[in-house]
């Protein structure tokens, strides 16, 4: 059942999304770039939370544990950078998509691993973290086309 | 899927739905200046979260 929940989150988060990406508000490119990264963190939240409630009821093992925490440092630092970047860019006065769309690809660059692709002992794991860390990719990979579509003040 | 799942399943679907719908609506109201302490809250939280997942 948690495992459906899990899907169903990540269906109902992607599906609005993409919704909010046509009838939300006209962001600017610095909105979208602060909403994105809001969004990766609170991904990485949830990710971080069924990651301990797995490993405590023996569904990770260590070495399965310590791959996803250190996917979700290395994205979590990655975003402390590019939302550190774009504040910058914004307090110097940066308008336009260009800087924020250079910054987001940074941060793609910054976190090359595809964590779909990480495999577990357990099936049940297996299903359940290639949603819930898709989600986290998708967050991340879904700020660029934020910002693409964000209107320039 | 026999019609008490069903249910269950779209319970499930709606709280999630609104759960997220009110986090959007929390987003909505921030100022830039507070969406960026908030993400920088979250991150700073995730941090030491991945340090106490890593001592279990």
């Amino acid at each position: 059942m948690k495992r459906a929940r899990t899907a169903v989150m990540v269906f109902v988060v992607m599906a609005i999304a993409v919704a909010s990406l046509g009838i939300g508000c006209p962001k600017d490119p610095y909105r979208a770039a602060l909403q994105g990264s809001d969004d990766v963190a609170s991904a990485v939240h949830a990710a971080i939370d069924i990651t301990a409630a797995y490993y405590s009821t023996n569904k990770l093992t260590d070495a399965e544990k310590a791959m996803v925490a250190s996917y979700l440092n290395n994205v979590t630092d990655s975003n402390m950078k590019f939302r550190h970047g774009v504040v910058t860019a914004h307090d110097s006065g940066v308008t336009g998509n260009a800087a924020y769309l250079a910054l987001a690809q940074d941060f793609v660059n910054a976190v090359p691993t595809d964590p779909t692709a990480f495999r577990y002992q357990s099936a049940a794991a297996q299903q359940e973290f290639s949603v819930v860390l898709g989600a986290v990719k998708a967050a991340l990979n879904g700020i660029s086309l934020a910002v693409q579509q964000a209107k320039s003040k | 899927m026999d019609p008490v799942a069903i249910i269950n399943l779209s319970l499930v679907i709606a709280d999630e739905a609104i759960s997220l719908i009110k986090s959007i609506k929390a987003q909505s109201g921030m100022t830039n200046e507070q969406l960026a302490a908030h993400a920088e809250a979250q991150d700073l939280a995730n941090k030491d979260d991945i340090k106490k997942l890593l001592a279990l």
